[in-house]
Order: structure tokens, then C-alpha cells, then sequence
């Protein structure tokens, strides 16, 4: 067997256990979180929205491309923003990002 | 509802994740075979692992050579974000039994918990979370079996927009949570760090989303007690006041 397969067990028992014991554990009761804690607790989801989507933007071989103009990314989130304000509908929102950057990667070829 | 609605509901919940998954997915599988993996050597990757920047990582670190205790490591850095993930969704997901739980664990992934974290009201009852798991595991396994076995057929050209359908889902997943000058101080502070991290390089930089997570729901909380001194105790998690 390659030395991947175990790399692999480890890293998915690993991911599991940290996805999975907060659910459950005691040090985690919630109900005596410090008020400072809940207020950060409640940002936490927009902070990880745009830590998921921004870097995925900027740098998307992990450094600032040559020629980010060129990126279709960027060009293509003009109209996924405006559907997503318009429509307030996620699916209809994803449907017009892909149909943008497949249009602008056409139009640019 | 019935079971029958709530299996539907799900898969419905999912569709904008499967829709990306599977392309992504397919992605990976392609990668992984270009480095020497076989192609049950990248299904058991996401079907174990499940989170696919960090099984890019692992793809990339083995082809360069890496040993398997650093790659392992890279691995869990990578997805330590999700203690955090899963420390935010305790309070709605207590309503759940411990073992759909346990189940719904496995199955949390970036977009999955976004999605959870930033739907409106109470969680829906445990079959429509399991099912919206479901789709969105089916997709990300089904895409890599794809590529990985079948991936040389497939045209290279349809990849990329179809990928594009995870970020124009988190944007619009910012949109709809953006209530209040906090939460978009929040999203803008945690992107900008995560692409101060990811530039930078290094551990900080293969745990940039931790990164960004942090310092982003830092600010948002800063500047939430600094236009309400008081905390009006208004929080989306539908989190009862803490009491000292």
C-alpha cells in the first residue's frame, strides 16, 4: 500500500474528531460562554464567508496572478453581485455567477 | 414533514453545493491522477478526508516529495478552522439527538457550514440536514470518481465556470447575511486577512481561512460593542443569554 493511504485515515479521523467533538463535548457548554465570546461566536460566519471567498479571488494559484485583470473572476462577480442582491435566491445567484464567468472566459479567449 | 419532503428538501438546500462539488471534485481527481495517485486512491481521499483545499494540499505536498508526518500536519493545520466551525454551530445544532450528531459531524465542510450558519431561523428538523449532507458528499464523491477515472474524456474548457458556482455561492451567502455594519465588518476583515495569510505564505498561510475567521469575527464583535455598549443581546445564532 502507498504511504498515502495512511497520511489519508489519519487526516480523515483528524478532520472528523475536529468537526465532531464540539458537537458533543462538555467544554464546550455553550450556555456559559462569556457574553464577549457569544458577540464573536456571532460574527464568526460572515468573518469565514469572506475568508472563503476572497483569497479564492485575489490569489487563485495561491499569489497575485500577472494579470488579475485577466482573471474572469473578477469580472464575472459584477453580475453574481447583482443577482444575489436582486434575487436574494442562492440558487439563481450561482446560476448567473456560472453563466458569467463561462460568458466573460468565451468573450476573452 | 414527511421523510419523503424532507429527503427532497435537502437535496434542494444542496443543489447550489452539488453543482460546484462535482465540478471541484472532478478537478481533484483530474490533479490527483497528474501526480500518481490511482484513481481509488483519490475517491478514498475525499470519501476520508472530505474537505477539498486540504486534500489539494496533501495531492501537492506528496507530489513534491513531502514526508507523510508533514503532509499529515499541513493536513490538520489546514482544517483546524473546523473546531471553529463547529464551535459556532453547537447552539443549533443542540436540538439534534447526540448520534445525528455524530452523523451530521462528517459532514460539515466549508459550504455546508456556511450554508448551515447563515440560514434564517431554527435548523430544519435532522432528515433535511442529513439530506442536504447527503447530496453534497454524493456530488463531491461522485465528481471525484469522475475525474479521477474517467478524466482524461472529460473537456477541459466547462471546469472552471462551473467551479465558479462556490464563490458566486458565497456571495450570495454574504448578501444574505450582511444585517448590520458588524457582519460586513466581519466578512471584509476576515477576507483581507485571509489574503494577507494565503500571500504570506508558510503555516499561517495553509491555515489562512482559520486565519481570516478570527481576526474577521474579532472586528465584527469590536465594532458590534462599540455602536451597542450595551449588547441588545440580538444574536442570529438564536443563542440564549449567556447567564453568568
Amino acid at each position: 500500500l502507498p504511504w498515502q493511504i495512511w497520511v489519508i485515515a489519519a487526516a480523515g479521523a483528524g478532520t472528523y474528531l475536529m468537526r465532531a467533538l464540539p458537537l458533543v463535548g462538555r467544554w464546550t457548554a455553550w450556555q456559559t460562554w462569556p457574553t464577549w465570546l457569544g458577540a464573536v461566536v456571532d460574527h464568526v460566519t460572515p468573518a469565514v464567508l469572506g475568508a472563503l471567498l476572497l483569497p479564492g479571488l485575489l490569489l487563485p494559484d495561491g499569489r497575485l496572478p500577472a494579470h488579475l485583470l485577466a482573471d474572469p473572476a473578477l469580472w464575472a462577480l459584477v453580475p453574481t453581485l447583482a443577482a444575489a442582491l436582486w434575487s436574494r435566491n442562492l440558487l439563481a445567484t450561482v446560476a448567473v455567477g456560472v453563466s458569467a464567468y463561462a460568458a466573460v472566459q468565451a468573450l476573452t479567449r | 414533514m414527511s421523510r419523503r419532503a424532507a429527503a427532497i428538501g435537502g437535496a434542494r438546500d444542496a443543489a447550489p453545493i452539488a453543482v460546484a462539488y462535482l465540478a471541484v471534485g472532478a478537478t481533484f481527481g483530474v490533479v490527483a491522477r497528474a501526480a500518481g495517485w490511482s484513481p481509488w486512491l483519490a475517491v478514498a481521499c475525499s470519501g476520508a478526508i472530505y474537505a477539498g483545499a486540504s486534500q489539494f494540499l496533501l495531492v501537492g505536498l506528496s507530489a513534491a516529495g513531502a514526508s507523510p508526518g508533514a503532509a499529515l500536519a499541513a493536513v490538520l493545520l489546514a482544517n483546524l478552522r473546523h473546531v471553529v466551525y463547529s464551535s459556532t454551530l453547537r447552539p443549533r445544532l443542540a436540538r439534534y439527538p447526540v448520534a445525528v450528531r455524530l452523523v451530521a459531524a462528517f459532514g460539515l465542510t466549508d459550504e455546508v457550514f456556511a450554508l448551515t450558519a447563515a440560514r434564517p431561523g431554527a435548523l430544519p428538523g435532522p432528515a433535511r440536514q442529513l439530506s442536504l449532507e447527503a447530496s453534497a458528499f454524493a456530488a463531491w464523491l461522485g465528481g471525484s470518481a469522475l475525474g479521477a477515472f474517467a478524466g482524461a474524456a472529460l473537456p477541459g474548457s466547462w471546469s472552471r465556470p462551473v467551479a465558479y458556482a462556490l464563490p458566486a455561492l458565497f456571495v450570495a451567502l454574504i448578501v444574505g447575511q450582511a444585517r448590520g455594519a458588524s457582519r460586513v465588518v466581519a466578512a471584509i476583515a476576515g477576507g483581507g486577512a485571509a489574503v494577507a495569510a494565503a500571500a504570506g505564505g508558510g503555516a499561517l498561510g495553509r491555515a489562512d481561512i482559520l486565519v481570516g475567521a478570527v481576526v474577521g469575527a474579532a472586528a465584527g464583535a469590536l465594532w458590534a460593542g462599540r455602536s451597542a455598549p450595551r449588547g441588545a443581546g440580538a444574536n442570529a445564532a438564536g443563542r440564549p443569554e449567556a447567564g453568568a
